[in-house]
């Protein structure tokens, strides 16, 4: 890890209540969720429930607006740190489409990012030698390291790019954003194993998904099922396989007037 | 009225510096309802009294210093002053000298009629200079006065070069002209930096004629503290004639950068590409007008041009204006245009690794003129422009980007 664990029994993350919406549209309706270090938790559901702006307003996108609730982040106000300071602090997002930027390397745009996040440089051989090994482990081309940031890139470049990120920069937290879409069955096994690689290395993991599949090869600990802006179901890796058996329509109807549980 | 002459001056020249005086005197300043001079008031290119206080009040110096590459001159490339070229080259002088940049309007005929100093740059046939030709150009102009200047390049059949024009403004006003010849078969590349220091106001005018089979490469760099009102025109003259222009313009505090390319397509099979990016600051202001002309004869011709512009303040402001104006339908022509300020995902993903704001916006800015640095015609001046760019980011927001683009040892 990139700075120390504090105690060991603190969650990394503690989500009180949340409601928050951008451009006037309330989105989370009172999220609740205990993240302890090391867990992952999944966040199943269907387009359009919640789970990208729940990932967006835990990093800081300026758009969405925090209307009530909490959030703890290792004991700290996770809400009073802008953009930078919570990537600084540990926590990461992989996004579910990352941007492109021409005209800015791959190589002097990983640099820069972990000369951000760790607060110092490394040497450029030191930087060449954990790149090439990172970049072999995810079967990245060294070619990339020229070619401008996503521009040009397939689906699945891209989020391979994003989760060499996840293993350069050591976060404490990270949210994955449907880091399994668009990826064909052997991209998604590069991708799960650089995921794994990382949850081994002991970051907590919140992973967005529509899709058992990549589950298959990242073992939840616990699984949330998102519906309308909040959680309403909490279980373990069998209720991932039950939601692809059963749809989220079942949910629906148990949904009504049932509040929204806490993942104890 | 009294008239610059050099020492020795060739009947030819004051016959044309005569006739530009006339015209000077007598054509009314360009017209602003023209894309041309849109985004400028000729008058604030011009002291209070306009084009004839002008000539009244010649003054001023126009130094050149150059610096040639070893080897060039064994090879036979002169780069002369006026009065050495009277004796050398004054054949090419009469060919050539005013007529490419000829005195169309009044603020050409007044650097005709009024330059005092420049350079006449000469690459012999069939000669490859083995590294840039630089010209310093320093404008130098007494209050009331505008400093004139000229530079004629000739690049004769199947020679290649490059040459670097870097004038820097200092003060005042001042007119620079350059008039180049690319033969037959021959390839050049030309660059041009300029800056001028706050209040200070440059023209400037690069005219060429691009011959049969011959390529030329036109790079700017505009790095106005002041105004700049740039243009460069170049006449594809000979079937098989490529031209690639790429622009770079910067324009923060209150300063001005107004650019104009016309990629004149005479003859058939001509290709030209124009590349604009433009980054305005503060209250800075850029200009982009661009025309892509195709004349009749002009077939089987294919341009492009694109243009952006990227906004970093509420108070800036840029202007991208693509023009076409084509006479011959076998021809395939492409433009594009745009202006935005910065992209906000774009700052929020940097941010979420780490960058700061403005490290974030400063690598932004950096990747965005990418498409034209990376692709200027020397490091050199990729990284001037860079490092300019930086000092202008770094006066507007006080942080200095991370995440430069380019070469990274890796």
């Amino acid at each position: 890890m990139s700075d120390n664990v504090m105690d060991a029994g603190a969650p990394i993350l503690e989500i009180r209540d949340l409601w928050a919406g951008t451009a006037g549209k309330t989105i989370l309706k009172g999220v609740n969720l205990v993240v302890n270090p090391g867990e992952v938790h999944a966040i199943m559901g269907r387009n359009g429930s919640g789970k990208s702006t729940l990932t967006n307003v835990l990093m800081g996108h300026p758009a969405y607006e925090v209307q009530k609730g909490e959030v703890l982040y290792r004991g700290r106000n996770l809400l009073d740190l802008d953009v930078t300071q919570r990537a600084r602090a540990g926590l990461f997002l992989a996004f579910q489409y990352p941007v492109a930027v021409p005209g800015v390397t791959v190589s002097s745009f990983l640099r820069a990012a972990v000369r951000a996040v760790k607060g110092k440089d490394v040497s450029a051989r030191e930087f060449r030698k954990t790149i090439q090994a990172a970049f072999k482990q995810l079967d990245i081309p060294d070619a990339f390291l020229s070619r401008y940031l996503n521009d040009g890139f397939s689906g699945g470049e891209k989020k391979r790019l994003e989760v060499l990120q996840l293993s350069l920069l050591e976060p404490s937290l990270a949210l994955l954003d449907e880091t399994d879409s668009g990826l064909d069955i052997d991209a998604l096994k590069t991708v799960s194993g650089g995921i794994v690689r990382a949850i081994e290395r002991g970051v907590s993991v919140i992973l967005v998904t529509h899709y058992q599949r990549i589950l298959q090869y990242v073992t939840p600990h616990v699984v949330h099922v998102f519906l309308d802006g909040r959680i309403v179901r909490t279980g373990g890796p069998e209720l991932a396989r039950e939601l692809e058996s059963r749809g989220y329509d079942w949910l629906d109807i148990e949904a009504g007037g049932v509040p929204a549980p806490s993942a104890a | 009225m009294d008239v610059f002459r050099f020492v020795d001056e060739p009947g030819f020249l004051a016959e044309r510096r005569l006739d530009a005086l006339k015209a000077a005197l007598e054509m009314p300043l360009p017209d602003r309802a023209m894309h041309r001079f849109r985004f400028t008031d000729p008058m604030a290119l011009l002291p209070s009294g306009g084009v004839s206080a002008a000539l009244a009040a010649q003054a001023g110096r126009w130094d050149v210093v150059p610096d040639l590459p070893p080897g060039a001159v064994e090879a036979g490339v002169m780069v002369l002053t006026f009065p050495e070229a009277f004796v050398r080259l004054q054949n090419l002088l009469a060919e050539y000298l005013g007529r490419l940049a000829a005195p169309d309007d009044a603020l050409l005929a007044l650097n005709l009629a009024s330059f005092r100093g420049g350079a006449v740059v000469l690459v012999p046939a069939g000669v490859r200079v083995p590294g840039p030709i630089t010209l310093r150009v320093q404008p130098e102009a007494p209050e009331g006065a505008v400093a004139c200047g000229r530079t004629l390049v000739i690049v004769q059949e199947g020679a290649q070069a490059t040459i670097l024009e870097e004038t820097d403004l200092e003060a005042g006003l001042a007119s620079s002209i350059t008039e180049v010849v690319v033969c037959q078969g021959a390839s050049l590349v030309h660059g041009r930096f300029e800056s001028s220091a706050r209040g200070a106001a440059l023209f400037s005018r690069v005219a060429y004629s691009v011959g049969r089979d011959a390529t030329l490469t036109h790079a700017h760099v505009l790095v106005p503290a002041g105004l700049i009102k740039a243009e460069a025109a170049p006449v594809l003259a000979g079937s098989g004639a490529r031209t690639e222009g790429l622009v770079l313009a910067m324009a923060g505090g209150r300063a001005r950068a107004d650019f104009r390319a016309v990629e004149d397509h005479a003859v058939q099979d001509t290709e030209s590409r124009v590349t604009y990016r433009s980054v305005a600051l503060g209250r800075g202001r850029t200009a982009f007008t661009g025309l892509l002309r195709i004349r009749e004869g002009a077939s089987r011709s294919v341009a492009y041009e694109e243009a952006r512009s990227l906004l970093l303040s509420g108070t800036a402001a840029a202007d991208v204006l693509p023009e076409l104006e084509i006479q011959n339908h076998d021809v395939r022509c492409t433009h594009g245009a745009a202006v935005a300020p910065i992209d906000e995902e774009s700052v929020f993903y940097l941010r979420s690794r780490g960058l700061s704001q403005d490290e974030a916006e400063a690598t932004l800015v950096e990747g965005f003129v990418e498409a034209v640095a990376s692709r200027l015609p020397t490091e050199s001046l990729a990284e001037r422009a860079r490092e300019t760019l930086r000092a202008q980011l770094v006066a507007a927001k006080g942080h200095p980007a991370v995440a430069a683009a380019g070469p990274v040892g890796v």
